[in-house]
């Protein structure tokens, strides 16, 4: 697995994410993410290259199984009447696909930004509007608030990928 | 190989949202798994959607009030106020938001726990990083010491503690579940009021407000944050 090339890095991150806000649970992602891509592996090298036709949608669904599996696991041990029942859909669970020092980052950019830039990426984020939505709300034009949107964004992606090129930097002094 | 690259903004923003349906989710989900750009995107977007609901809540433009607006345009004020009572609404989520953010994380004493051989070390290690900060360390060395056999109740506890730090309210709720089905532990009046912090995260003031009446009926020190809790929650929307 440490050698399978960056295409299976890519699906695991991507199962990572897809596990994290179905769980709720970064740990669990990872294994989740792990196992996935090693099935895949383990059929190539047993079956042959083209025993899988579509890759990602292989790692897809073995993820989803597992995904499944481990949602099972957790309500068999659990008496159903005794939790409150998280909904299906829970997206503040995404957090956990994202560390603690990415969104303390995050967190800094944003208070660096105006409250009513902050305001569309509530409104994005937490409504799911798109500008022409939102300009309605805020009556302005919709190109403005796509512009205020993207610059941003643009902000809060430098500081989220800050520590990760001051990582790179490091390895390569 | 892989799904076509779909509206990005678009199913990006509402993929972090929850507003995809089921079959749009899973349309972005098999796109995700192999986009690069858009696994960044929703990362960026989840860490932002976290941070966002624990800043103090970005205030619209302020909308005209009825009384200004005149009798003549009655029509106008009464689709205003409406505007207003959705305005509203909104505020009080994020005023109950606020009052589920954790603060100052609940001491630990040193209580020595159940736990076979092994992992009472670990549950030591994971409460020393707790005492020094470094949450993501305490939690992952929580769940191997539970994992290991350590008394699910101190640390599901406090696992339960750091995923509200994290605001991921669900986990909390789950992990402060097995604290309260434990029935009556000395973490279980706490264990009421970190979940009805939860919940108000979630903006659950009903089971808010059931959490804070227990915890505030007991002897526990926490009683008096409790009932003082439960009268915020009771201002908001008032």
């Amino acid at each position: 697995v440490e050698s399978r090339g960056p295409q299976w890095d890519l699906f695991a991150n991507g199962v990572r994410i897809i596990a994290a806000r179905a769980l709720g649970d970064g740990a669990a992602a990872e294994d989740i993410a792990q196992e996935a891509v090693a099935r895949a592996l383990a059929k190539i090298g047993r079956d042959g290259p083209d025993s899988i036709q579509d890759i990602p949608a292989f790692v897809y669904g073995v993820a989803r199984n597992l995904i499944a599996d481990a949602h099972r696991s957790r309500y068999r041990t659990v008496p159903l009447d005794a939790v409150e029942e998280p909904a299906e859909s829970r997206p503040d669970a995404l957090a956990a696909a994202v560390s603690l020092e990415e969104r303390e980052r995050v967190r800094e950019a944003l208070l660096q930004l105006s409250a009513a830039d902050r305001y569309i990426l509530q409104l994005s984020f937490f409504d799911g509007l798109q500008p022409d939505e939102i300009a309605k709300r805020t009556k302005e034009p919709a190109a403005n608030v796509r512009q205020r949107k993207s610059r941003a964004l643009e902000r809060l992606r430098r500081a989220f990928f800050r520590g990760a090129e001051a990582r790179i930097d490091e390895v390569s002094r | 190989l892989t799904a076509p690259h779909r509206q990005l903004d678009v199913d990006v923003d509402r993929y972090v949202a929850g507003t995809l349906d089921a079959a749009e989710t899973e349309a972005f989900e098999r796109h995700l798994i192999a986009c690069a750009e858009c696994q960044q995107a929703v990362r960026l977007g989840a860490a932002t959607r976290s941070e966002l609901a624990g800043l103090p809540a970005a205030a619209p433009k302020p909308l005209p009030s009825a009384r200004r607006i005149g009798w003549q345009l009655g029509v106008l004020a009464a689709a205003a106020a409406a505007v207003l009572i959705v305005g509203l609404r909104l505020s009080d989520a994020r005023a109950l938001r606020r009052l589920g953010a954790v603060s100052t994380l609940p001491p630990y004493g040193g209580v020595a726990v159940r736990a076979p051989a092994g992992s009472d070390s670990v549950f030591d290690d994971a409460m020393r990083q707790y005492r020094l900060g470094r949450l993501e360390d305490a939690r992952r060395l929580l769940l191997e010491a539970r994992r290991l056999g350590t008394d699910s109740i101190p640390a599901s506890f406090f696992v339960g503690v750091i995923e509200l730090v994290r605001r991921d309210a669900d986990a909390a709720i789950r992990e402060l579940a097995t604290v309260l089905r434990g029935g009556d532990s000395p973490y279980a009046a706490e264990a009421h009021y970190y979940t009805a912090k939860a919940w108000l995260l979630r903006g659950g003031a009903d089971s808010a407000r059931a959490h804070l009446g227990v915890a505030g009926a007991t002897k526990a020190a926490i009683a008096r944050d409790a009932r003082a809790l439960a009268d915020s929650v009771a201002e908001v929307g008032r």
